[in-house]
């Protein structure tokens, strides 16, 4: 017997006071007709990375996985792992090539060495193909001089199907 | 043998003060809810696809259809927020239209406008190559992505097709490409 019906059996034993429980019943079952409602089960999340906030659209469709970068005020993510800075809405010079201003190294690295385990993936299951899809999750308030180094840097990379995150405006 | 009428006869004849225990209920509820809350997600993720230019060092020269005309929309946004859209077909300008911002604003009203007007012209052409200026917010560039995309609610644009079928469409410019990516 769970812990809950025990105290409430010994409450109702010592004193002869009974809790009433049964509004308390009818808003769990609110909420969890609610909560299931709500219920996702896919893996693509709004990640709470440095405050990004993102934009919303009214013409967008529903999500499909691929691979996510972020770009939030503070950084450059792929998946969970940081690839690059970003200071004072610019990003840190230390991470870009000195002979191409729009390169960021460490970042096609990262996506380059994703793009090699899709390859090995897919010798051992045809199943599994490289598609160059990638799914951007960016800050709103975010300039296109960054964004633009970040999707060159993509493109080098082999990704050319750019899938922009946004939340639904249409509500 | 066990009769379930008798026995709530029984219960409810005998004993008035009978309940139910709802105590089991409570507590599968007060697992039950934390379970949820972790696994639900109140904002709703969706996505905007669109296509970036892959570098490459070889020229691929496709095929040409003489019956399709070479169609190009081009939208051109400065620094200043002003909106330039040139519509190029066979590689000759047909159209160019210059909206200046409204104090530092986009002129967003007349842009849906003349990309309706441009439609209506080529209905049939799905594609726009969309250069945003380095200081144009990620926001603003998704909006003009929605408006690109679709247009008021209810607009269609009808069209003959190749087969000579008569067909709708509903949508403005669909297909949209960064124009200044690898520049």
């Amino acid at each position: 017997m769970s812990a809950i019906s025990e105290v409430i059996k010994k409450a109702k034993k010592d004193t002869g006071f009974a809790l009433q429980l049964t509004a308390m019943v009818d808003m769990f079952t609110i909420m969890i007709v609610f909560l299931l409602k709500s219920y996702d089960t896919s893996t693509l999340e709004v990640k709470n990375v440095d405050n990004l906030v993102l934009p919303a659209s009214i013409s967008a469709e529903a999500p499909e996985e691929a691979l996510l970068m972020l770009v939030s005020q503070k950084g450059i993510f792929v998946g969970d792992k940081k690839v690059a800075d970003i200071v004072d809405g610019k990003v840190d010079l230390a991470f870009i090539s000195k002979d191409d201003e729009d390169y960021i190294k460490p970042l096609f690295d990262e996506l380059n060495a994703e793009a090699k385990k899709i390859e090995e993936i897919s010798k051992r299951n045809p199943a599994v193909k490289f598609e160059g899809q990638i799914f951007m999750q960016a800050d709103k308030a975010l300039s296109y001089a960054i964004l633009k180094k970040v999707l060159y840097t993509a493109t080098m990379a082999g990704y050319g199907d750019l899938r922009l995150a946004t939340l639904d405006g249409k509500k | 043998m066990f009769n379930l009428k008798d026995f709530i006869e029984e219960q409810s004849e005998g004993d008035t003060d009978w309940e139910i225990d709802l105590s089991p209920l409570l507590a599968l509820m007060v697992t039950l809810i934390p379970v949820l809350l972790l696994q639900t997600s109140f904002a709703t993720l969706q996505m905007l696809e669109t296509t970036l230019p892959i570098l490459s060092d070889s020229k691929v020269e496709e095929p040409k259809d003489k019956n399709k005309i070479d169609f190009n929309l081009k939208i051109v946004v400065d620094k200043t927020n002003s909106i330039k859209l040139m519509v190029n077909v066979n590689d000759k300008v047909v159209d160019k239209v210059d909206l200046k911002s409204d104090q530092g604003k986009f002129d967003l009203v007349n842009f849906k406008k003349e990309l309706v007007k441009i439609k209506e012209k080529y209905p049939k052409e799905v594609n726009a190559k969309l250069t945003p200026s380095d200081t144009m917010s990620y926001e603003s560039i998704v909006t003009f992505l929605d408006i690109l995309r679709k247009p008021d609610k209810g607009r269609t644009f009808r069209f003959i097709d190749e087969k000579g079928e008569k067909l709708e469409s509903e949508v403005l410019f669909p297909n949209i490409v960064f124009g200044n990516i690898s520049e």
